[in-house]
């Protein structure tokens, strides 16, 4: 979180990026459209990880993201992208703010498996109703914009590189203003100390919801991104694994910095895809090194090489859910 | 074989932890990191040999279950997250609580497999969901006082 670039600054940066594409070749639009997707629910993962939870179930809004996109789509025929990502987040928020309440006064390893064992239930459920294709899923057609169809591949790429990486720079863009805004400040107060903050007279299980619906809201949106670039939709999007790679780019940024999100997903996919391309045998040795060093030379998060000021972890339940992660991820 | 090996173990995990003078060093390493520092105790060394120790057991588990099943890289996963379903059931930190998580866990998989096959995928979550809905904390907690 810089404290001196401005709002304005930003939405020229993310001007500047969309333009970008117009001159990068076609595997990278669609490597940035996930990139930015990943970036945009590991974000939700950070906004919750400031009042010092960490949720192992973000894939439950993931996957209600790209299942409620996918049936509107399928039963009317909504195709346009804007809407199909309003559509996603509405899905999204409106489970976090079923959810979100539920699940605020637990803490630490109870809330990321309280999450993750929500996220199984959708799951298992997903996979049994045969109605939405069971384990295989079902696909959806190509996205438009405005009523414009984009028959050129190159020209569809571009058009959802374009949308998700506005979409994922405002969601930045409204996460740090939100960190540097009172409620923001109060999240961090009650990852430090949830009992100090209630004494104070503000709820701590209403600052978690909050978040936890924001977060919701940012995993939804994601959701729809994943479908309209893979138009196909099945109940992976639910699996832990899912959503333990979001918790791992989280890992991977920090929660010291927004840009480090950003920066953190593209990596993560750039190594993931050219280790695939290049070493097709041992990628996953590859991008386990890789993470290895991350987490061992810049135990901060990549936010951590730009932010200098250093602020003490006096917490320490939020370590114990992601040294788990750390095991988890093969 | 693995039943009563597993049970020995727990019963001298608990003995270890609860009875003995290394035990309450660690429980206090838990309970207050700085005050066991002052105190005069190795913290790091106390968190080395826990985790040393915690991967012994896992690698004994590992051992003792492979000739039951079929062996592969992928393996660890599910693994993973069952072992933290039990303890998140059981209790943080109680061994107890661990092996009546266990057990609950086994024989809810066994049963639903056998009643209701269909629910096999998440019936563990389901259970886990059941128990700290009204235990927030799991079955067994431990008392601990916190700073305020």
């Amino acid at each position: 979180m810089k404290k001196d670039l401005h709002p304005l600054a930003m939405i020229a940066l993310i001007a500047g990026v969309t333009l970008f594409g117009r001159v990068l070749p076609t595997w990278t639009l669609s490597l940035a459209t996930i990139a930015a997707s990943n970036a945009l629910i590991a974000l939700g993962i950070v906004v919750l990880a400031r009042t010092g939870n960490v949720s192992f179930g973000q894939g439950l809004f993931f996957a209600a993201g790209g299942y409620g996109v996918a049936l509107i789509a399928s039963a009317w025929g909504l195709t346009d992208a804007v809407a199909q990502v309003i559509i996603g987040a509405a899905c999204g928020g409106l489970l976090g703010l079923v959810v979100g309440p539920l699940i605020a006064r637990y803490s630490g390893i109870f809330f990321g498996m309280l999450t993750l064992a929500l996220s199984m239930v959708f799951y298992g459920a997903l996979v049994k109703s045969t109605a939405l294709g069971g384990s295989d899923g079902f696909n959806v057609g190509r996205p438009t914009l405005f009523g414009l169809s984009f028959t050129d591949p190159r020209e569809a790429d571009f058009m959802l590189y374009a949308v998700s990486v506005i979409v994922t720079g405002f969601a930045g863009i409204g996460a740090t203003i939100l960190f540097r805004s009172e409620f923001g400040l109060a999240s961090l107060a009650v990852r430090e100390n949830n009992l100090r903050v209630e004494y104070l007279g503000i709820s701590a299980n209403r600052i978690i919801s909050i978040n936890f619906v924001i977060a919701a809201v940012f995993a939804g949106a994601s959701g729809a991104f994943a479908l309209m670039a893979q138009r196909h939709i099945d109940p992976q999007f639910a699996y832990w694994t899912t959503s333990g790679e979001f918790v791992f780019i989280a890992v991977l940024a920090g929660n010291q910095s927004v840009a480090a999100v950003f920066v953190a997903s593209m990596a993560l996919e750039l190594v993931r895809s050219f280790s695939n391309l290049y070493l097709p045998n041992t990628w996953q040795l590859v991008l386990g090194v890789f993470l290895l060093g991350v987490i061992l030379f810049l135990p901060r998060g990549i936010g951590s090489l730009w932010i200098r000021k250093r602020r003490k972890r006096s917490n320490s339940t939020a370590k114990a859910p992601l040294a788990a992660e750390r095991g988890a991820t093969p | 074989v693995l039943i009563p090996i597993s049970a020995l173990i727990g019963f001298a995990i608990w003995f270890g932890l609860n009875r003995t003078v290394i035990g309450k060093i660690v429980l206090a390493v838990i309970h207050n990191e700085e005050m066991s520092v002052s105190m005069g105790v190795r913290v790091n060394r106390v968190y080395a040999i826990a985790f040393a120790f915690g991967v012994l057991l896992a690698a004994l588990a590992g051992a003792l279950t492979a000739p039951k099943i079929s062996m592969q890289p992928g393996l660890s996963s599910d693994v993973i997250i069952l072992s933290f379903a039990i303890v998140v059931i059981g209790g943080l930190g109680s061994v107890e609580g661990a092996a009546v998580g266990a057990v609950l866990v086994g024989l809810a998989r066994a049963a639903s497999v056998h009643l209701m096959p269909q629910a096999e995928l998440f019936m563990i979550y389901l259970i886990m969901a059941a128990v700290l809905m009204f235990r927030p904390e799991g079955l067994f907690k431990r008392e601990t006082a916190r700073r305020i």
